[in-house]
């Protein structure tokens, strides 16, 4: 379980949270929308501390990560997968060792169980056979999916994707798309997406939540919120996406 | 036949090729180890560079303005000079190494930090969101990135490095620039012996040279 | 017989030698004659033989000596121009043609003969050792195992070797480029002893340092003009020769209070190096390196 208790982030003189109050159950996949600038990256990139409240906690499985020392944090963000909008794959590194190099630094592992985790993962996002190649020699779709599976390779509990779909070429998005699709559904792990395909939402979302100028105005299902808003502004900010 | 490129001038330059072979293998051995600690100080000053602890930034700021813009003549004259007044006494070859290697990590920590600020962002926090410490993400993440874009400058430093090595021969450095100094000044035999000693610099430093221009050509294409 | 006719060969030789050169050379006194304007390279940091105040007129004993070479070969002591040289860039000068001659402490060696034409010593000092009070060397036997400082490009590593050889000694030696160098490295417990001619040692003697009662080998002072040109040997030759004889480079010695010299001794150094030079350059062995 992940809670937000009266979080508030700023940029300066921005208050760009202001103070959020969440909980957001394990297992849950929850989807947050909203106009650019309202603050639902921030909030998505306030889980694993990448931005600090001034003010309020953030909370997993109890323990307060916004007050934790430099290690522990490293410790707790190894549960917390993260898939960027810019990928972000190591371009020096192989996909093969995109995906391993961490569990094996960091965790310890043996090699061979981590190689084996890792084959198994490329073959759920559909790209086994460019384990040897480079990150440059892919297609942003596929780099992706690599991504997807770099972070599913360290066993999360909780993963990330902010605007998993923003960069890629159109004919790229539904590859990307199907397969965080099918990971939402095959795994139990805690997922929050920041993204615009409300059809994406539709399907996999628990709850779905409406960010604008750093406020919550809408947390419901995906039919609640899409079909049935509270707020004048959501009506409006779902027009625009719809049409 | 007379002039100061005589056969006869050729004749005698060659038969005492031995005390300039001793000269050029000490310039070799200074500069190797000056390059060495020229490394070790670039990336960590590089790195530290990056921070922003206010006083570890000031100190290094202050290091590099001092050892870029004062001649590197002066640097190792005060080593020579001024440290033996308070106690400091160290050998010619410990001075060229030291002195070297501050001068030239001056230049080295600026292109480790440029090379480090060149790797996008995002390398840093994909690292960070797996769990990486800053530390581990610079040594896994970031760095095997940056040594692509800072080698073809380092590799120009290096050439510079075993040049500017030939100041030694203002504090009787032994190396092959104070050896041709010596060896002209005593028996006026000038022509040979710049020739021959500028030969012998060219030989160590163009393959450095040719090197960095071959890594640069392939940095370019890889990017 | 065999032997007459190997003196046949020698003169042979001699004649085909200087016949063509002496032709030439005297073409290079008139060209002076032309310009009107005699180029001599001096020193600017050595008391009482070139010194130049910061921005002044260049004066000692050697400027005086170019004043009166001038005064000789265009009979205007006036149409002479100088150049500070130092030791790296003298040869050079002289070699392509900027300077006609050298008259700048040059001290004369077999192997420099082999470079340039040196004319008859005009004068000689002896080299010097320059301690430290504090260090409490108070002769050339404490030196045993010490560094000794010299200056790049002069003869005194040389002299002072054998002089060490000689007395069973040990002794390092450090080569810097100027006499500040030098200074700054006897200050600085660099070296343990600074040690050029004596004339200049005297410039460096302060209230810290002290001259070692020891002398050794005579520097004799030459000028030099560039290899060949024995026309401007010969004029340069004629005028010290006259000047030693006629009391007035005594005079010039006196002037500049500088000690004075028995030319006699000189004048057996001088043999005795160019016979030196005439066997290195018959019989090229390796020069020693230095």
């Amino acid at each position: 379980m992940i809670i937000f208790d009266d979080v508030s982030v700023s940029f300066g003189a921005l208050e760009v949270l202001k103070g959020i109050s969440l909980e957001i159950a394990t297992g849950s996949k929850t989807v947050i929308i909203g106009p650019s600038g309202s603050g639902k990256s921030t909030l998505l990139r306030t889980i694993n501390m990448f931005e600090r409240p001034v003010r309020g906690n953030v909370f997993i499985d109890g323990v307060a990560i916004s007050s934790m020392t430099n290690r522990m944090l490293c410790q707790a963000r190894q549960d917390i997968g993260m898939v960027f909008q810019n990928f972000n794959l190591y371009p020096h590194k192989t996909v093969l060792e995109n995906l391993t190099m961490a569990p094996i630094v960091l965790k310890r592992e043996g090699k061979e169980a981590v190689i084996e985790r890792a084959m198994n993962n490329l073959r759920e996002v559909n790209i086994a056979e460019k384990a040897s190649a480079y990150p440059s020699q892919l297609s942003g779709g596929q780099q992706q999916r690599v991504a997807i599976a770099r972070a599913l390779t360290m066993r999360p509990k909780i993963m990330l994707f902010d605007e998993p779909t923003s960069a890629l070429d159109p004919e790229m998005i539904q590859e990307v798309l199907d397969i965080m699709e099918r990971v939402a559904r095959e795994t139990p792990i805690t997922m929050l997406f920041v993204t615009h395909e409300m059809k994406f939402a539709e399907h996999i979302a628990d709850r779905v939540l409406f960010l604008d100028e750093g406020v919550i105005l809408e947390d419901g299902s995906p039919s609640t919120v899409f079909h049935h808003p509270k707020n004048e502004r959501t009506t409006a900010f779902l027009g625009k996406i719809l049409h | 036949m007379t002039g100061p490129f005589s056969q006869q001038n050729w004749q005698t330059w060659f038969s005492d090729w031995t005390f300039f072979a001793d000269g050029f293998l000490l310039t070799i051995y200074i500069s190797l180890l000056a390059l060495m600690f020229t490394l070790i100080i670039g990336v960590i000053a590089g790195i530290l560079l990056c921070g922003n602890n206010r006083i570890i930034l000031s100190f290094l700021k202050g290091y590099m303005s001092f050892f870029q813009n004062t001649p590197l003549v002066i640097q190792i004259f005060i080593y020579y000079n001024v440290l033996p007044k308070i106690g400091v006494l160290l050998s010619v070859e410990a001075i060229g190494v030291l002195g070297l290697a501050l001068y030239t990590g001056a230049y080295a920590a600026d292109i480790v930090h440029s090379a480090i600020k060149a790797v996008p962002t995002g390398q840093m926090e994909a690292a960070s969101s797996q769990g990486f410490s800053y530390l581990q993400a610079m040594f896994f993440v970031i760095l095997p990135q940056a040594i692509k874009i800072g080698l073809p400058p380092m590799t120009n430093q290096a050439v510079n490095l075993i040049k500017n090595s030939s100041v030694l021969a203002v504090i009787a450095g032994g190396e092959l620039m104070y050896r041709a100094d010596v060896w002209s000044g005593s028996n006026l035999i000038y022509g040979p012996t710049f020739v021959m000693t500028g030969v012998l610099y060219l030989v160590i430093c163009l393959p450095i040279s040719l090197l960095a221009r071959w890594l640069e050509k392939r940095s370019v294409r890889n990017v | 017989m065999r032997k007459l006719l190997s003196i046949a060969v020698v003169l042979l030789l001699t004649l085909t030698v200087f016949i063509p050169a002496i032709a030439e050379d005297a073409a290079e006194v008139t060209a002076i004659k032309e310009r009107g304007k005699l180029l001599v390279g001096v020193k600017a940091d050595v008391p009482s033989f070139g010194y130049q105040e910061l921005g002044g007129e260049f004066e000692g004993l050697e400027i005086d000596l170019a004043h009166k070479l001038a005064e000789t070969i265009l009979g205007d002591p006036n149409a002479v121009e100088f150049t500070a040289v130092t030791a790296k860039t003298r040869g050079p000068l002289l070699d392509t043609g900027e300077l006609d001659a050298i008259i700048a402490t040059f001290t004369i060696k077999a192997d420099r003969i082999l470079q340039y034409e040196f004319s008859k010593p005009y004068y000689v000092d002896a080299i010097g050792l320059l301690v430290t009070k504090a260090s409490g060397i108070a002769s050339f036997a404490d030196l045993d195992g010490k560094t000794i400082g010299v200056a790049q490009s002069a003869t005194t590593r040389d002299a002072l070797q054998a002089a060490a050889d000689a007395a069973g000694y040990s002794m390092e030696f450090a080569e810097f480029p100027t006499y500040p160098d030098l200074k700054a490295a006897l200050d600085s417990g660099r070296i343990d002893c600074f040690s050029v001619d004596k004339a200049i040692l005297m410039g460096y003697l302060d209230d810290t340092t002290v001259l070692l009662p020891d002398s050794f080998a005579a520097q004799p002072y030459g000028v030099a003009v560039k290899k060949g040109n024995l026309g401007l040997l010969a004029v340069v030759d004629e005028l010290i020769m006259a000047s030693r004889a006629d009391g007035s480079m005594d005079e010039l010695v006196v002037k500049w209070n500088l000690p004075t010299v028995d030319w006699a001794v000189v004048d057996q150094y001088g043999i005795d190096l160019w016979a030196e030079a005439e066997e290195l350059a018959a019989n090229p062995t390796p020069t020693p390196a230095s």
